[in-house]
C-alpha cells in the first residue's frame, strides 16, 4: 500500500543515522595501546581463543590518528596521564573510550600518590568495565554494549570531549 | 631473634673484612641464613671495591640496594642495605650502613665499581632523596617531572584523596593532607 | 658505519606497540645506526612498595600480583616466603609441592607470552595467536585453583588460599601432554627459520663480565654461560628435591636467549611432572594459631577458631621485628623481596628487587652501534614487564 511497494528491489530505504551508526560500529578500529595487566587480557581477547574479529574489530591501529576506540587497559599513573590525554586528543572524531578494569575506572586497589584515581578525570569515558583484570568475556560484553550505544547516537549530536567529573587539585 | 651460627665461608669473609677495615666494621648479625655486616658510611666505596676485586671475597654480583627510612632516629635515619652475592662461593651478604638526617643526605656512589648500581642508586635517590656522590647521572628515574618530595620517606603521605563511595559521591574528593 | 652527517633524535614510546607497555626510549641516531639509547621509566609507577606499608601483611599479597602480571604466582611466592621466614613458619610438604607446581606453570605462562610478543615484534605475527591459544590452558588451571584467570593471589602466608581442586590432576596432565607437541610446532616455525635466525643471531650480544657488572640475572645472565639459578644456588620451597637442568648459552645473543627460554619451558614441564606425581596428601595450611586462618569447618563450629578467624581478618598478625631478603627465580631472573618488620602488623618497608628493572639496564650497551630494528629485538629479548620495572 505504501511507498515501499512501488520502489524497485535494488533500493533500500533507511535513515542517515542508522547507516552511519551501523558502519561506525561494524568496523570499529581500536587503538592498540596497553598500560598494565589489563592489556594482556586485551591481547588475549584479540588473539585466537576469543577472537575479536567476530565483531569486526581485529584491526588494532598502532597510531591514534587511525583509531576510533581507545581501550584504556590498566592503571594510569600521574606520569602517564598527560600522555593518555594527548593520545586521546590526537584521535579523530568520532571517538569512544572504554575504561577497562578497576584501576582505569577508579584507581582500583591503588589509592596512592602515584595513580590517577580514574581515567575519567582526564578524558570522557563511554563504557566502564569492572574487574581486576576483567575477563575477555567481560571486555567483549563491554564492546557489545558500546556497539549498542553507538547505534543510539545521531549524527547531529555534539560529542563531549571534556570529562564530566571534577578534576581535583593535587597537593 | 636468636643469632644463628656463621658458616665457615661467612666467618672467613668476615675475618678478611675485619682485618682490612678494622674500625669501619661496626658489627654483624645473622638472621636465619643471612649474614648482615654493619659498616660506617665512609668505608663503603673501598669496601665495595675490595669485595669485588679480591679473590678472598669475590662478590661479583651486586643484587640490590635498598633504602629504609627510620624516621624515629634522626642520627641514623636512612639505612642503606647493599646486597652482595658471590656466584662462586654461593654466599649472600647484606652490608648495612646508615646516613644521618640532613638537608641533603649523601653517601659515596659505588657505580664506578659495580656499573649495575647505576639505576639502583638513581631509584634510591628518587624515592628517598639520598644523594650519591660520584654518580655520573643522578636524576630522578621513576617519579614524574616536577615531582616534589621523596615518596618512600615516612613523612610523605601515601595518598591525597579520600576514596569516593556512594555516601560522598556528589562531593568533590576531599584532600587528606 | 657512520656517515658524519647530523644526528637525529628518535623518541620511541611511551605508547609504542613494541615496547611491551609504556617504556620510553630516546634514541640518538646517525642514519640507521644507534649512537645512544636512554630509557625513561616510571610511566607505570604504581607506588606498590609505599602502599604495602599501609596494608596488613596478608593484604599485600594481591598487590604483589600486579607487579609482574605475567608471572603472578612467582611474585606471591617470593612475598609469602619472605614473611614466613620472618615469622619462622614451616609449611606442610603438600604446600611446597603445590607451590612448585604452580610457579613452574607460571614460568610456562610467562615464556609463552614472551615468545608470542617477541615473535610479533620481530615480524612473525602468527606466533602470538598460537602461544595465546596454549596460554588459555594454563589460565584454566589458574582459574580452577583460585577463581581468577590472571591475578590468582593464591598463596597465603603459611599455606594456600584453598585446597587444590580435585580435577587439577587431569588439567595439568593435559598441559603436560599438549605443550611438548605445540612446542615442536613453534620450533618448526622459528628455530630454523632463516629470517628468525638473521634477526636474532649476533644481536644484543653481551659478555659474561658485562652481564655480571650490570647485575643481570635470569636467562640474560645464563645466555652468557654463567651458571646462576636461584633454584639451584639457594633452593626454596623444596626445589632441592626436584631433578632439572639449567640451560646455559654461549654467545649471549638474542638467539641463545630464545633457545634457553624454550629449554626452560621443557624443564618446567619436567618439574611439573615430578611435582604432580610426588604430590603428598596432607593439610594445605600450616597450623599456626593466630597467624594462619583456621579451617572453615572449625570456624563454623568452634568458638576459638571463630575468634582467631575474626582477629586475623580484622587486625592481622604481628611479625617479629627483623629483616630478611628472600630471593626466588622468577621467569625473568632473581626476584627478591626484602621485608623489614618493626614488630607491628604492617610491613615497615617492603623492597622488591625487580629483575626486569635491573635487566633493562642492559638495553643501552646492547643496542649501541646497531640498527634501529635491533632495538625492538633487544627489548623483546630482555623480557621486561613494565609493571615490575616501575612498580
Amino acid at each position: 500500500m505504501g511507498l515501499e511497494e512501488n520502489i524497485p528491489d535494488s533500493i533500500i530505504l533507511t535513515t542517515v543515522d542508522y547507516v552511519v551508526n551501523w558502519s561506525r560500529k561494524s568496523s570499529m578500529w581500536p587503538f592498540g595501546f596497553g598500560l598494565a595487566c589489563c592489556a594482556i587480557e586485551m591481547i588475549a581477547t584479540f588473539a585466537a581463543h576469543f577472537d575479536l574479529a567476530r565483531f569486526g574489530m581485529e584491526v588494532m591501529r598502532p597510531s591514534p590518528r587511525q583509531a576510533d576506540l581507545m581501550i584504556v587497559a590498566g592503571r594510569v599513573s600521574n606520569k602517564m596521564a598527560p600522555v593518555v590525554k594527548r593520545l586521546y586528543d590526537q584521535m579523530p572524531n568520532p571517538k569512544w573510550v572504554i575504561s577497562m578494569g578497576a584501576c582505569a575506572s577508579c584507581g582500583g586497589i591503588f589509592n596512592n600518590y602515584a595513580i590517577l584515581q580514574g581515567v575519567d578525570r582526564i578524558i570522557p569515558v563511554d563504557i566502564y568495565i569492572p574487574g581486576c583484570p576483567p575477563r575477555p568475556e567481560q571486555l567483549i560484553d563491554g564492546i557489545v554494549r558500546l556497539h549498542k550505544k553507538v547505534m543510539t547516537e545521531s549524527v547531529k549530536d555534539k560529542r563531549e570531549t571534556q570529562p564530566q567529573r571534577i578534576v581535583s587539585k593535587k597537593g | 631473634m636468636g643469632q644463628a651460627e656463621l658458616t665457615k665461608v661467612e666467618e672467613e669473609i668476615l675475618q678478611v673484612l675485619q682485618e682490612q677495615f678494622g674500625e669501619g666494621i661496626t658489627g654483624h648479625s645473622k638472621f636465619a641464613d643471612q649474614l648482615s655486616i654493619y659498616i660506617t658510611d665512609d668505608i663503603l666505596f673501598e669496601l665495595a671495591r675490595f669485595m669485588k676485586e679480591e679473590d678472598q671475597t669475590d662478590f661479583d654480583l651486586l643484587s640490590d640496594i635498598c633504602g629504609v627510612d627510620w624516621i624515629d632516629c634522626p642520627e641514623q635515619r636512612f639505612e642503606l642495605v647493599y646486597n652482595f652475592y658471590s656466584i662462586n662461593k654461593n654466599v649472600r651478604i647484606l652490608i648495612r650502613t646508615t646516613v644521618p638526617d640532613s638537608e641533603t643526605p649523601s653517601i659515596r656512589s659505588i657505580q664506578p665499581v659495580y656499573p649495575g648500581a647505576d639505576w639502583m642508586e638513581r631509584e634510591v635517590y628518587d624515592m628517598l632523596g639520598i644523594e650519591f656522590e660520584g654518580h655520573p647521572d643522578l636524576q630522578r628515574i621513576i617519579t614524574p617531572e616536577g615531582m616534589e618530595g621523596w615518596p618512600h620517606r615516612k613523612d610523605f603521605p601515601l595518598t591525597y584523596e579520600a576514596p569516593q563511595f556512594s555516601h560522598n559521591k556528589d562531593n568533590p574528593p576531599e584532600i587528606i593532607k | 658505519m657512520t656517515t658524519g652527517a647530523k644526528t637525529m633524535t628518535l623518541n620511541l614510546g611511551p605508547q609504542h606497540p613494541a615496547t611491551h607497555g609504556v617504556l620510553r626510549v630516546v634514541l640518538e641516531l646517525d642514519g640507521e645506526t644507534v649512537l645512544q639509547a636512554t630509557s625513561y621509566l616510571g610511566y607505570l609507577h604504581t607506588g606498590i612498595e609505599k602502599n604495602a606499608e599501609d596494608k596488613l601483611y596478608y593484604k599485600v599479597i594481591p598487590m604483589t600480583d600486579r607487579m609482574d602480571y605475567l608471572a603472578p604466582m612467582s611474585n606471591n611466592l617470593g612475598y609469602v616466603l619472605a614473611v614466613e621466614k620472618l615469622l619462622g613458619i614451616e609449611v606442610p610438604e603438600k604446600v611446597k609441592y603445590a607451590r612448585v607446581l604452580l610457579t613452574e606453570l607460571t614460568r610456562l605462562n610467562n615464556h609463552l607470552v614472551w615468545l608470542g610478543t617477541h615473535a610479533l615484534d620481530v615480524g612473525a605475527m602468527s606466533m602470538l595467536l598460537y602461544t595465546f591459544r596454549e596460554r588459555e590452558l594454563i589460565l584454566d588451571i589458574y582459574e580452577a585453583v583460585s577463581g581468577q584467570r590472571m591475578m590468582s593471589s593464591y598463596f597465603r602466608i603459611g599455606g594456600l588460599a584453598y585446597d587444590l581442586p580435585i580435577d587439577l590432576d587431569k588439567k595439568v596432565k593435559n598441559v603436560l601432554k599438549v605443550l611438548p607437541e605445540k612446542m615442536l610446532e613453534y620450533e618448526n616455525l622459528l628455530t630454523n627459520n632463516r629470517i628468525w635466525i638473521k634477526r636474532l643471531t649476533g644481536v644484543g650480544t653481551i659478555t659474561a663480565q658485562q652481564a655480571l657488572d650490570l647485575s643481570l640475572t635470569g636467562p640474560l645472565l645464563r645466555s652468557t654461560g654463567v651458571n646462576y639459578d636461584v633454584r639451584k644456588a639457594a633452593p626454596y620451597s623444596g626445589y632441592e628435591k626436584f631433578d632439572f637442568d639449567v640451560p646455559l648459552g654461549k654467545n649471549g645473543d638474542c638467539y641463545d636467549r630464545y633457545l634457553i627460554r624454550l629449554e626452560e619451558m621443557r624443564q618446567s614441564l619436567r618439574i611439573m611432572k615430578q611435582a604432580l606425581n610426588g604430590m603428598p596428601e596432607g593439610p594445605y595450611r600450616a597450623h599456626v594459631p593466630g597467624v594462619v586462618l583456621p579451617p572453615k569447618q572449625q570456624v563454623l563450629t568452634q568458638m576459638e577458631a571463630l575468634i582467631f578467624h575474626f582477629k586475623i581478618i580484622t587486625d592481622g598478625f604481628k611479625v617479629p621485628a627483623g629483616s630478611y631478603y628472600q630471593a626466588i627465580e622468577s621467569p625473568k631472573g632473581e626476584l627478591g623481596f626484602y621485608m623489614v618488620s618493626d614488630g607491628s602488623n604492617k610491613p615497615y618497608r617492603m623492597r622488591v628487587r625487580p629483575p626486569s628493572f635491573i635487566n633493562l639496564q642492559a638495553l643501552s650497551p646492547m643496542v649501541i652501534g646497531r640498527l634501529v630494528s635491533d632495538v625492538i629485538t633487544c627489548i623483546g629479548s630482555i623480557d621486561i614487564v613494565l609493571g615490575e620495572v616501575d612498580r
